[in-house]
């Protein structure tokens, strides 16, 4: 009983505890400090970072490589998707850059004499 | 001076206004930051962000409240972002270390003692702000603003953009609240 009475007396104090308190105030020099981390924000990296960084920014570079990947394919009409374009790209791209499949198997087979 | 002409001129970019509203608002935006977050070191770097964002975005204030409203508003939102952060934090580091991986787990401070409360009352408000950090997010920011920055029911209306009714309300559910989590915090105790 004198537990419950203890128990309810400290919860009243602990609930009153915060009466006539005053305001707490930052450590000193706080707009020396503010002022340094003002300027650390505004450099350039830190602009350029943030803007990347926007939702708006990647949802705007989404919306512009689409928006070049439709165009290319308006501008070339319904050939550019046709199998038989398709066919060219594919012969000439490993043409161009002689990615054709080599072998030194031949190199290296035994003249039959 | 007053707080429109200062507004006025720091949306100009005056420096002088912007110090000027730094040492009138300072210990407002750190208090509020301390009773929520309970660390003087983080509240001093919540309230450094609350003035870097001040500074940025004045020109998006338009004057339908108070500037001291809008400056808890925001001193209010980045106190409870970061108390959500370490809490993800000590989350993430609770799952690493059950997978075994070696992380520094995330503690606070057994008591944290505010500097503004009355040296005989220290051992009790500390039970307090324990009891505090467990409240919901809206009960806590009420009470919080209510106490320990002294707002009347109808500034911490404006402040959470609510009614006084629902902050009468807020207030009075989280003194229950405390209350219970109080007694057993003392039952435990002894």
């Amino acid at each position: 009983m004198k537990q419950k009475g203890n128990t309810e007396e400290q919860t009243a104090a602990a609930l009153d505890s915060l009466e006539g308190m005053r305001r707490a105030s930052p450590p000193p020099y706080f707009y020396t400090r503010l002022q340094a981390r003002l300027r650390r924000e505004q450099s350039s990296w830190n602009g350029i970072a943030s803007l990347i960084s926007r939702p708006l920014f990647a949802l705007g570079i989404i919306a512009a490589v689409l928006f070049v990947n439709g165009w290319i394919v308006l501008r070339n009409g319904p050939d550019a998707l046709s199998s038989g374009n398709a066919f060219q790209v594919a012969t000439d791209l490993p043409e161009e850059y002689n990615v054709a499949v080599t072998s030194f198997y031949d190199y290296e087979t035994p003249s039959h004499e | 001076m007053d707080e429109r002409i200062l507004v006025d001129r720091l949306k100009q970019g005056d420096e002088a206004a912007f110090r000027a509203i730094v040492e009138t608002w300072q210990d407002m935006v750190f208090n509020t930051a301390l009773g929520i977050v309970q660390s003087a070191e983080d509240a001093e770097d919540i309230a450094q962000e609350v003035f870097v964002q001040v500074y940025q975005s004045v020109g998006s204030f338009k004057g339908d409240s108070k500037f001291s409203t809008w400056m808890y508003r925001i001193a209010v939102t980045k106190s409870l972002d970061h108390e959500r952060r370490k809490k993800r934090k000590k989350r993430f580091a609770f799952v690493k270390s059950i997978f075994g991986e070696e992380s520094q787990v995330v503690v606070h401070p057994p008591d944290f003692h505010h500097p503004g409360v009355v040296l005989d009352k220290k051992e009790d408000a500390a039970a307090l702000f324990k009891a505090i950090r467990l409240l919901p997010d809206n009960q806590r920011t009420a009470f919080t603003l209510h106490k320990v920055e002294g707002l009347s029911y109808q500034e911490v209306s404006e402040v959470m953009q609510t009614t006084v009714s629902s902050v009468e309300s807020l207030i009075h559910r989280a003194k229950n609240n405390l209350k219970k989590k109080l007694e057993d915090y003392y039952r435990n105790k002894y």
